[in-house]
């Protein structure tokens, strides 16, 4: 079924056109929000809800740029909602004060599974991982992260910087990422892990 | 952007994972309420349609066997052929000569003392029952047993001429098949009036073979067959007419025959199962597997202290016969089951509980609670119970059987929905319990041994035997690191028809 049949099948509401449309979308998305959720379960919670306001607002989809791209859209806002609703974003962005981090420009080696990148980001704090998401795999910019998630544009910068320390301390320490040549400093608050 | 922010992007694009059934479970059911559950639905249709079938054509059958079994004064009843009687009565016509005159309603009273003292059980009740007439060539040696247990309606001719001759006649058997006599012309069965003023004059041997009267000697009339009856209105029977009716008698038997050798094969039994609850308990923690069971107080691996509970389980059992010595078993029952968990009472505090999700990652979820891991003076049982609806499956086997005793082995295995339950769950550091009900889960599966015996009485029939209920799959969820099943010890008694 293209994809044009399965958009054309949920506009008329039809059962099979929509459950092709999850087949269809529906492991790349859990993997979205997978990294913003705490564990699989709760994911897959967030991958309803999500595939519920797609199916709720397929008619607002006007062709413009790819149906992927919408429906992964929707799932972000979703999950940041969630998290939100729950308070769990509020309650740990602020949790680590890492002032002292290295940044390095290290390359992921092309090897590195996506499992183990993804694996190593949801070990980060969920405000870290959430900023870092939203900015550095989402594209969106610190201003527009502030205003999704009710933070300081400042905050966002600060948060996503600390957030990409940390993540390159873990991707170094699961040999996953090479330690570039300089002295790399580790973060105190690294101490958690 | 930087290579790192670039690199990091496109591995996080290439991840993605399956989702469980349940996600797409959950948005059908959201966006199509009407539709929830429709397997769960055609389930329960299923079951209720097989209850109420078996239950409507069950009925019928259990009150036909009763009348079969008390046969009253006022019923008309095939008598339990008596050959040997018939036979002896053939040679000894002046014990025929002592009865009264032909009287086409009565059956002489005393009739009984000199009926052969065959079971009344095999007789047909006429007003439930209808006879699929045969005409066969038999000898008497081959039917004798069949005769017994038929009615005969017998060419008269030679009946009393002597006995062997009687025995190597063509006869009519009327066998004991199930057929509603209202369902056939009854009149033209044996109520034929012609017939019954043909009898005037003639007469009646006390076991109720009819003789015709021709003169001094005993002369059957070749035109009339009879039928014996232990009734008031013994009537006779035009052969021609029987036999013109004979198809539609034969059809019908057949086709009721067939109802009910059917209704035979589905059984229903009621039950309820007093019991007792406990459980197993395996821990997989950092030390690796434990697990313990106890039925009275003891304390499970993980540290809990716990004491088996009373439970109860009431349900409907359906039996479809396979073979001689196996039936298949279904039928639907709900089940009380669960145990003490000893507690204390402690001020609020923090407690942790463990999980492990799919991947493989630990993660922890704290919770507030007041129940301590503790015998103290303030000491309270908090019970973890669970009520579920099953639908069990498999199989009875017949170990022995007499007359009136039955000894069987059940064996099934069901799925359980979890209607309610409660979960109060050690902590992490075995100090603590957590009271988190959404740990349980929603459906599991478990398996039933019964050995019993059935005891048959008047009317129903008691099934006795003991009971051992297993639960094949944790109270928790996966996600939760120990492991809890259920076990319940009790007694099954259960009633049928």
């Amino acid at each position: 079924m293209s994809e044009e049949m399965i958009l054309q099948g949920c506009l008329d509401n039809l059962s099979t056109a929509q459950e092709a449309l999850y087949n269809r979308f529906s492991p790349r998305m859990l993997g979205v929000c997978y990294r913003y959720a705490r564990n699989k379960e709760d994911a897959e919670d967030m991958l309803q809800e999500g595939f519920m306001k797609v199916y709720s607002q397929i008619h607002q989809y006007r062709g413009v740029g790819a149906l992927e791209g919408w429906i992964r859209k929707i799932m972000v806002h979703t999950c940041i909602n969630v998290l939100k609703k729950n308070k769990k974003f509020s309650d740990s962005v602020d949790l680590i004060h890492a002032s002292s981090i290295h940044i390095s420009d290290a390359n992921i080696p092309s090897m590195m599974q996506a499992k183990q990148v993804v694996e190593c980001i949801r070990l980060l704090p969920l405000g870290y991982r959430t900023v870092l998401n939203l900015y550095a795999i989402e594209g969106f910019s610190h201003k527009e992260i502030s205003t999704i998630l009710e933070i300081e544009e400042s905050t966002s910068r600060s948060q996503y910087t600390r957030a990409r320390a940390l993540l390159e301390e873990i991707l170094i320490r699961k040999r996953i990422l090479q330690k570039p040549r300089g002295k790399m400093r580790i973060a105190s608050a690294f101490n958690f892990l | 952007m930087s290579d790192f922010e670039q690199s990091l992007r496109d591995h996080a694009d290439q991840f993605n994972m399956a989702p469980s059934r349940r996600v797409w479970r959950g948005i059908y059911n959201n966006l199509y309420p009407g539709r929830k559950w429709p397997s769960i639905t055609v389930a329960i249709v299923f079951i209720i349609t097989l209850f109420t079938i078996g239950h409507l054509n069950n009925s019928p059958r259990q009150e036909e066997t009763s009348q079969l079994s008390r046969p009253s004064q006022n019923e008309s009843i095939y008598e339990n052929i008596a050959v040997n009687n018939a036979v002896k009565n053939s040679d000894e016509p002046t014990e025929a000569n002592k009865t009264n005159d032909a009287s086409t309603s009565n059956y002489p009273a005393d009739s009984s003392s000199s009926l052969e003292k065959g079971p009344l059980k095999n007789s047909v009740n006429l007003d439930q029952s209808v006879t699929q007439v045969t005409n066969e060539k038999n000898s008497f040696t081959s039917e004798k047993r069949s005769l017994v247990s038929h009615a005969i309606i017998a060419d008269p001719t030679n009946l009393f001429s002597n006995s062997n001759s009687f025995l190597n006649q063509n006869y009519s058997i009327v066998k004991n098949y199930d057929l509603s006599i209202n369902k056939i012309n009854r009149t033209d069965l044996i109520m034929n009036e012609n017939l019954r003023r043909g009898v005037e004059g003639n007469r009646i041997f006390s076991n109720g073979d009819l003789m015709f009267n021709s003169g001094n000697s005993i002369m059957p009339k070749p035109k009339f067959s009879f039928i014996r009856f232990v009734t008031k209105e013994l009537s006779l029977v035009d052969r021609s007419s029987l036999f013109t009716n004979a198809a539609v008698l034969e059809e019908q038997g057949n086709s009721l025959n067939k109802k009910s050798k059917k209704i035979k094969k589905i059984k229903w039994m009621y039950y309820l199962i007093p019991s007792l609850s406990s459980a197993s308990f395996i821990n997989r923690d950092a030390g690796g597997i434990r697990s313990n069971f106890s039925l009275l107080q003891n304390r499970s691996s993980n540290g809990m202290m716990y004491k088996a509970g009373l439970g109860l389980e009431v349900g409907t059992q359906a039996s479809y016969r396979l073979s001689g010595k196996w039936d298949f078993i279904t039928g639907t029952d709900i089940r009380y089951s669960g145990y003490n968990v000893i507690s204390n009472l402690v001020h609020p505090t923090f407690a942790k509980l463990s999980f492990r999700d799919n991947t493989g990652l630990e993660y922890s979820k704290t919770y507030i609670t007041h129940y301590g891991n503790g015998m103290t003076q303030n000491q309270i049982n908090l019970l973890n119970y669970s009520l579920q609806a099953s639908v069990p499956v498999g199989f009875q086997y017949h170990i022995w059987q007499d007359k009136n005793v039955q000894i069987n082995l059940l064996s099934a295995i069901d799925l359980s929905a979890i209607l309610k339950s409660n979960a109060y769950i050690i902590s992490s550091d075995a100090r603590y319990y957590v009271k988190d009900p959404s740990l349980s889960r929603p459906v599991n599966m478990g398996i039933n041994f019964n050995p019993n015996i059935v005891l048959s009485g008047q009317k129903i029939k008691w099934h006795l035997g003991p009971s051992i209920h297993y639960q094949l799959f944790s109270r928790y969820k996966n996600n939760y690191l120990s492991k809890e099943h259920l076990i319940d010890y009790g007694i099954r008694i259960g009633i049928s028809r």
